[in-house]
């Protein structure tokens, strides 16, 4: 009986807990028409998202940098890098309103019983940038990104962003998105990003560099009639950007 | 106190044994070799020298089996003697419930520290191996919290094995030690979002249930932060003797009401 | 001296008195059998011996002491009814485990095992995994473990279930030789035959009663009763047939 009622409380817990996920952070449906993305939809997008924002922990050398940036937009004022949630470290709210604050209110902590183990335990002393050869510790997690989500555009063109300028190895960054290409064939984000690759900072092959770019522009035009408000973010900025490049490559 | 060790020394005998010959313990390691051996052989794009995703993949399977089998290991603590009968010629010693329920709990944290030990040790040699350091602070640092969380894990399952069926036990234990492992940092921030009643049971839960997090390095040791100040390894150490030690007293009660 | 006085206990069980105003004693150097159907009472009377449950009304004393004492608990042996033991063990760890749990060193426990193998007959599986071993091999590996210690009192709950009549006779042979020796012996059993042979006195228990306590001498005197008998008419009448 004392079983049936611990299960019971446990799983009414969870389930309750899960329905109060807030819009923001469910998860959206995902594309594609393989089997697994039939299967899994959701889940392989969210575990390709989970797994590039690893990666970009991995890049600020561990740090979860969602709770920095949270941080900084509520205006909390902090003289060095952290590794918490909103307010997750020892400010004195109090006293001095923080700066960046527009209307110079204290902003509430969230309690928390256990800040001062939380915070020495998993504040790091410093955040590193990964730079030079290092940035391949970043490679495995984005390989297992895309993996996951073959679609994750931003894996795809952060590897490669990765790859060309912070290790500078320029046939490791073709290989991605020669790979990236292969699985998403004439998607424009990807062959804006290899037409920048090819032109290689304007010393590489520019009629090459321009073709890849002209081609990013059709299938834009072509997908979404010149309709920028059906674009996403990235394409939008995608688009702007071909815009300049084409207009620099005439 | 000389009958007292004595006592705990063939109770914690007896754990070490019955670890052992289960096999369990190689079960983990061949699995374990299974999942990261061809992850070590793996070049992601061809891409060679990564080796943080190793250490990650390589702490977060020792996190889980040392979990495993800390909960198994407190879970089989008392139940088999009561259903084998073996409970009435060893409470029919010099035995006191108490010194017996030491005994065990000493055991069983023996029996799932050295496999935590067997497993860091692997860790630290692979790591060595690869040129970036033998036994490093930070590792040993990381050994010895989570040796902690360990006797914490055993405390816990040691208690429910008292009070509920071995498979509650095992699971309840689990989702509340991998629950708070992985979103118990999280648990402020949902209750901010939340209100009233659920709030309250949300902080109520974050201020009680047991902090694992509290006990894991391993973004430490991956991603070299360095040690830990000693004065809170102190404070988690002791927050980690408090908790037992509540526990323990439960579990003495628990088996003092036990029908025999 | 008594070695075990149990006077007026009862104990109950919600609703249920298992045991009902029960008074017995040991002498020292006595060897008493203690007899019943199943659910008589005897295991719950031999658990209270133990200290492992506490008697709802009356006093027992053990050694002179309550035996809920680990200090009395030192000094008395006892073998459980049903012979399961730790299946990932041995014979001789079993030993030294046990020999752990009475404060004895490492080094006296081997010995001491050594010997006790040797007349339970299980040295040459002394290395054999108790996983692996007979009902009988098990039950041997119970007696050794409770001679362990050199006890002054033995309390055995059925301690012939499982044996062969060769190991049976053995069995009988060390009881006796451990009574020459001064040991106090408590015993339950089913088997009358051997009751009959070795004990001083027996007491018969019905439903949680003793109905006869006495020398098996006095009832099976003039030779034309033998305790088969008269534990029958115990059973079937509640009183000794005269």
């Amino acid at each position: 009986m004392r079983t049936a009622a611990a299960l019971f409380l446990a799983a009414a817990g969870c389930a309750f807990l899960l329905l109060r996920v807030p819009p923001a952070a469910r998860p959206q449906a995902a594309t594609g028409d393989d089997a697994l993305a039939v299967a899994f939809g959701d889940a392989r997008r969210t575990i390709g998202a989970a797994l590039l924002h690893k990666a970009d922990s991995y890049f600020h050398g561990g740090v979860d940098m969602d709770g920095h940036r949270r941080c900084e937009l509520e205006g909390h004022d902090h003289g060095g890098p952290c590794d918490h949630g909103p307010c997750g470290h020892d400010h004195d709210h109090g006293s001095a309103p923080p700066s960046g604050n527009p209307d110079n209110q204290t902003i509430p902590c969230i309690p928390d019983p256990w800040r001062w183990i939380n915070d020495r335990v998993r504040a790091p002393q410093v955040e590193r940038h990964l730079e030079g050869a290092r940035g391949v510790e970043m490679i495995p997690v984005l390989w297992a990104s895309v993996r996951a989500d073959p679609k994750n555009l931003d894996a795809w063109t952060t590897a490669c962003y990765i790859a060309n300028t912070t290790m500078k190895d320029r046939a490791l960054a073709e290989r991605i998105l020669d790979e990236g290409l292969r699985l998403n064939p004439d998607e424009p984000e990807l062959l804006f990003t290899r037409g920048r690759l090819v032109l290689d900072g304007g010393k590489g092959d520019r009629a090459a560099a321009r073709a890849l770019m002209l081609r990013a522009q059709e299938v834009l035009r072509a997908r979404y009639g010149g309709d920028d408000s059906k674009l996403t973010p990235g394409q939008r900025e995608t688009k702007r950007h071909l815009g300049l490049f084409l207009e620099n490559l005439r | 106190m000389k009958l007292f060790l004595f006592q705990c020394r063939a109770l914690a005998r007896l754990s070490l044994l019955e670890l052992w010959r289960r096999n369990d313990l190689f079960v983990l390691l061949v699995l374990a070799l299974v999942l990261l051996v061809p992850l070590a052989s793996a070049k992601p794009f061809g891409a060679a020298g990564a080796v943080r995703y190793m250490d990650e993949a390589a702490l977060l399977l020792i996190w889980g089996y040392s979990l495993f089998i800390a909960l198994g290991t407190g879970a089989r603590a008392f139940p088999p003697e009561f259903e084998s009968r073996t409970i009435y010629p060893l409470l029919a010693r010099p035995v006191s419930r108490g010194a017996l329920l030491a005994g065990k709990f000493l055991g069983a944290c023996a029996a799932s520290l050295s496999a935590l030990a067997f497993f860091y040790l692997l860790f630290a040699v692979a790591c060595g191996l690869r040129g970036t350091g033998w036994f490093p602070p930070d590792l040993l640092e990381a050994f010895v919290l989570h040796a902690a969380f360990v006797a914490l894990a055993v405390a816990v399952s040691m208690l429910g094995s008292l009070v509920m069926t071995p498979s509650c036990n095992l699971t309840l234990s689990a989702l509340l030690l991998g629950g708070m492992l992985f979103f118990g940092r999280r648990l402020p921030e949902y209750a901010d979002t939340a209100g009233g009643a659920l709030k309250a049971l949300v902080l109520a839960l974050y201020a009680v249930a047991p902090h694992a997090e509290f006990f894991d390095l391993r973004q430490r040791v991956v991603h070299g932060w360095g040690a830990v100040d000693a004065g809170v390894v102190l404070a988690v150490l002791a927050y980690a003797a408090c908790y037992c030690g509540g526990l323990l007293a439960l579990s003495r009660l628990a088996l003092g009401k036990k029908k025999l | 001296m008594d070695v075990l006085r149990l006077e007026h206990v009862s104990r109950v069980f919600g609703a249920v008195k298992a045991v009902d105003d029960l008074s017995l004693s040991l002498k020292q150097g006595e060897v008493v059998g203690f007899l019943g159907t199943n659910g008589a009472g005897k295991t719950t009377t031999i658990k209270m011996l133990l200290g492992i449950l506490r008697p709802t009304e009356g006093t027992i004393s053990v050694m002179g002491g309550d035996p809920a004492d680990p200090a009395t608990r030192l000094r008395v042996g006892y073998m459980p009814e049903t012979a399961y033991y730790y299946p990932y063990l041995n014979a001789r760890e079993l030993l030294e485990f046990y020999g752990g749990l009475c404060g004895m060193d490492r080094r006296a426990v081997r010995a001491r095992a050594d010997v006790l193998l040797e007349q339970v007959d299980l040295a040459e599986a002394a290395e054999r995994p108790l996983k692996t071993c007979s009902k009988g091999m098990l039950q041997r590996a119970g007696i050794a473990q409770a001679l362990l210690a050199d006890p002054d009192l033995l309390v055995l709950d059925e301690p012939f279930t499982g044996l062969d009549p060769l190991a049976r006779i053995r069995f009988r042979q060390l009881l006796q030789r451990l009574r020459e020796a001064g040991k106090s012996i408590f015993f339950s059993s089913h088997e009358l035959g051997e009751t009959e042979l070795l004990c001083d006195r027996v007491a018969i228990m019905k439903k949680g009663r003793c109905f006869y306590d006495g020398p098996v001498s006095r009832l099976a005197g003039d030779g034309r009763e033998n305790l088969e008998r008269i534990f029958l008419d115990v059973l079937e009448k509640g009183e000794v047939a005269r």
